[in-house]
């Protein structure tokens, strides 16, 4: 590859996801045992971040993605203090992983500040260590085995922050959420409750601050207010409704196309890509903060 | 224990054998039935599932009855129904018997003449609630060497037009004897685009009786050894319960939390498989998977998520199963959110194998 690679914090996660297979071939073997965890930390009110959790009997691994979104003093700072909460050093070892291209970034840093801890870096075609290594020599041996294509890593994580390279971390969250109106409308569903829809199509939701689950709700309820006119038309609408005159109103898509005419169900189709193309367009992020210390 | 042990003795009956008598001599007097055994994978709605096994099953059956007027009489243990038909002369036409015994994957068994059983077969797919089992071109190779002799083979490649430069036809079928020596040649010499999708053999029984295999999860015989028969139904039972019981084990993708560590442990493997001839122009093999068109009729929408690989969120317009699925030029990963999703996988496969490039795991 002509450029440095780069990538955001959740492709990290999804490529060390990738390595806990049932396949010989990857450091955390499913059918040896292992077993990996999802972890979401909230220590500032800016920087949510995630870290991965591997294990096998005694043996426990945690790994922290970094991309070039993570401010300076949060990581030499913030993360180790929070961790060790969590992750005590003599659990077992704590690493960090990042980009090609972050990694240029933080080298400096990491020579005078960091230098104890062990920093991995994912490359487009390999993985290797800048700082430190593996405790444990299997891995060594195991990474060495390992084949890389970062390109074709499997996206089964999407980012959980605002802080993301493509700018486009927001789609995934859309394309699920049409996923989940496309199954109502097939299985003739007539309305569904948006803010139902917004909650299932988060894999993170339950997780998250009252705070950030509201930004969310009322972000996706502006997108949808402007998308039924724009693309939806006769397809799907918004409509309010309240229990009483001073609740909080309840806003339902009402669907009312009929997929079962081939041509409907095509131009449904047609207007769902148009609209995920005018949210790219808009570029916008859905924030996610959290005021609160764990 | 062979998963076909309680089925045998019923289909003895129903065929008229007597299941005391030590040698099978069916063959000789195959009386103009054909015998047909449909393998399915049961697809019932979820709620379905809450039920013990009986009412589930009854339920089953009654939408059957109400959707195509098929009515089936299920046993008291609720794992066995029969059926039959007969003409105006009160001549049997059909006689059935649906094995429901197997948590996952249903049998139907069908005596009677072909072109009945075809059409009765043909009414019964059309229910949501039966996915045919598919038998890739592997799988039935795989049946093929087990065969005496290969007397006819049909394969069928016909690759999209809009997906790929210069798209490639490899389609026919083979009669005869040179059948079972051509088979390896073709295999040999077109190794990404040779699809099996049906295949005669006789058994090594030396009854002489022909059996065959269709991709859509059908075993057909005419005059064979019936025990041979039951045999072959036997192995493929087997080899399907395997299969299905891996994907349910380890291929479900499920979200656990744990509030304690803000964790969520992410259950089930994405399945991943090469596609042996990368596709050239994606934008239109996508297009398939969304589009809402023939054959697939899937819905949905779908994004480049890397500069290599494409997720595609999709729903069956016929059916309401989902799937999402990641996929590159020359690779595909199934991400199944339920067991609902297994057919729906089994149904881009085939497509894949008949009209875009091998599939290799």
């Amino acid at each position: 590859m002509m450029f440095q690679y780069n990538c955001n914090e959740a492709h990290l996660i999804n490529w060390l996801l990738s390595q806990n297979k049932n396949q010989a071939q990857c450091l955390f073997p499913k059918n040896k045992g292992w077993k990996s965890e999802l972890q979401l930390y909230y220590p500032t009110s800016e920087q949510p971040f995630l870290a991965i959790h591997f294990q096998h009997e005694e043996d426990e691994l945690l790994f922290i993605p970094i991309d070039s979104g993570t401010p300076a003093n949060f990581l030499s700072n913030i993360i180790p203090q929070k961790i060790a909460k969590f992750f005590p050093k003599n659990k077992g070892q704590i690493c960090y992983v990042t980009s090609e291209k972050t990694a240029g970034q933080i080298e400096k840093q990491w020579k005078s500040k960091m230098k104890e801890s062990a920093l991995m870096v994912l490359f487009a075609q390999k993985v290797e260590f800048l700082f430190g290594e593996f405790d444990n020599a299997r891995f060594e041996y195991r990474l060495s085995k390992t084949v890389v294509d970062s390109e074709l890593t499997s996206q089964r994580v999407p980012s959980v922050s605002s802080k993301d390279l493509y700018g486009n971390s927001v789609i995934p969250f859309y394309q699920r959420i049409f996923h989940l109106i496309n199954y109502a409308f097939v299985t003739g569903e007539k309305k569904i409750l948006l803010e139902q829809i917004v909650q299932d199509a988060s894999i993170y939701w339950p997780l998250l601050h009252k705070k950030d689950k509201k930004l969310i709700q009322e972000s996706v309820l502006q997108s949808f207010k402007h998308l039924q006119g724009r693309y939806f038309q006769g397809l799907l609408r918004l409509e309010e409704s309240k229990k009483k005159e001073q609740s909080q109103p309840n806003w339902w898509i009402i669907l009312e196309g009929n997929l079962n005419q081939r041509k409907e169900a095509q131009h449904y189709a047609r207007a769902q890509g148009h609209a995920l193309g005018w949210l790219r367009h808009e570029n916008q992020q859905i924030l996610i903060s959290g005021d609160e210390d764990f | 224990m062979s998963p076909t042990k309680r089925l045998t003795p019923k289909i003895q009956k129903l065929v008229g054998l007597d299941p005391i008598l030590d040698e099978d001599y069916s063959f000789f007097h195959p009386g103009g039935n054909d015998h047909y055994i449909q393998f399915f994978l049961k697809n019932f709605p979820e709620e379905y599932w809450e039920l013990d096994a009986w009412d589930r099953h009854n339920l089953f059956l009654q939408d059957l009855m109400l959707d195509f007027g098929i009515e089936f009489t299920l046993d008291e243990d609720g794992e066995f129904a029969e059926y039959y038909e007969s003409d105006s002369k009160g001549a049997f036409t059909i006689r059935a018997l649906m094995d429901l015994s197997d948590a996952h994957i249903g049998l139907l068994y069908l005596m009677g003449e072909s072109r009945h059983c075809q059409k009765f077969i043909q009414k019964l797919k059309e229910s949501n609630s039966l996915h045919p089992c598919y038998f890739n071109s592997n799988f039935l190779q795989e049946i093929a060497d087990t065969f005496d002799v290969i007397e006819e083979i049909h394969y069928s490649f016909e690759q999209l037009p809009s997906s790929h430069h210069h798209p490639i036809t490899l389609k026919g079928q083979v009669k005869g004897a040179v059948a079972g020596s051509l088979l390896p040649m073709l295999q040999d010499k077109h190794p990404d685009t040779f699809n099996l999708v049906e295949i005669h053999g006789q058994t090594k029984d030396g009854s002489m009786g022909t059996i065959a295999l269709k991709e859509e999860g059908v075993l057909f015989a005419q005059a064979l050894r019936l025990s041979s028969f039951l045999e072959l139904t036997s192995q493929v039972f087997t080899d399907l319960q395997n299969k299905y019981a891996s994907l349910l084990e380890n291929n479900i993708n499920e979200i656990h939390f744990s509030s304690k560590f803000q964790s969520i442990e992410l259950a089930g493997l994405p399945i991943e498989q090469q596609i042996s001839m990368p596709v050239d122009k994606i934008d239109n093999l996508l297009r398939q998977f969304t589009a809402g068109i023939k054959p697939l009729f899937l819905i949905g929408n779908y994004e480049r998520t890397t500069r290599e690989l494409w997720t595609v969120m999709s729903t069956e317009l016929t059916s309401g199963k989902q799937i999402q699925l990641e996929i590159g030029r020359g690779q595909i990963r199934f991400l199944l959110s339920s067991s609902h999703s297994i057919s729906l996988m089994e149904k881009i496969e085939q497509f894949i194998a008949r009209n875009i490039g091998r599939l290799i795991s």
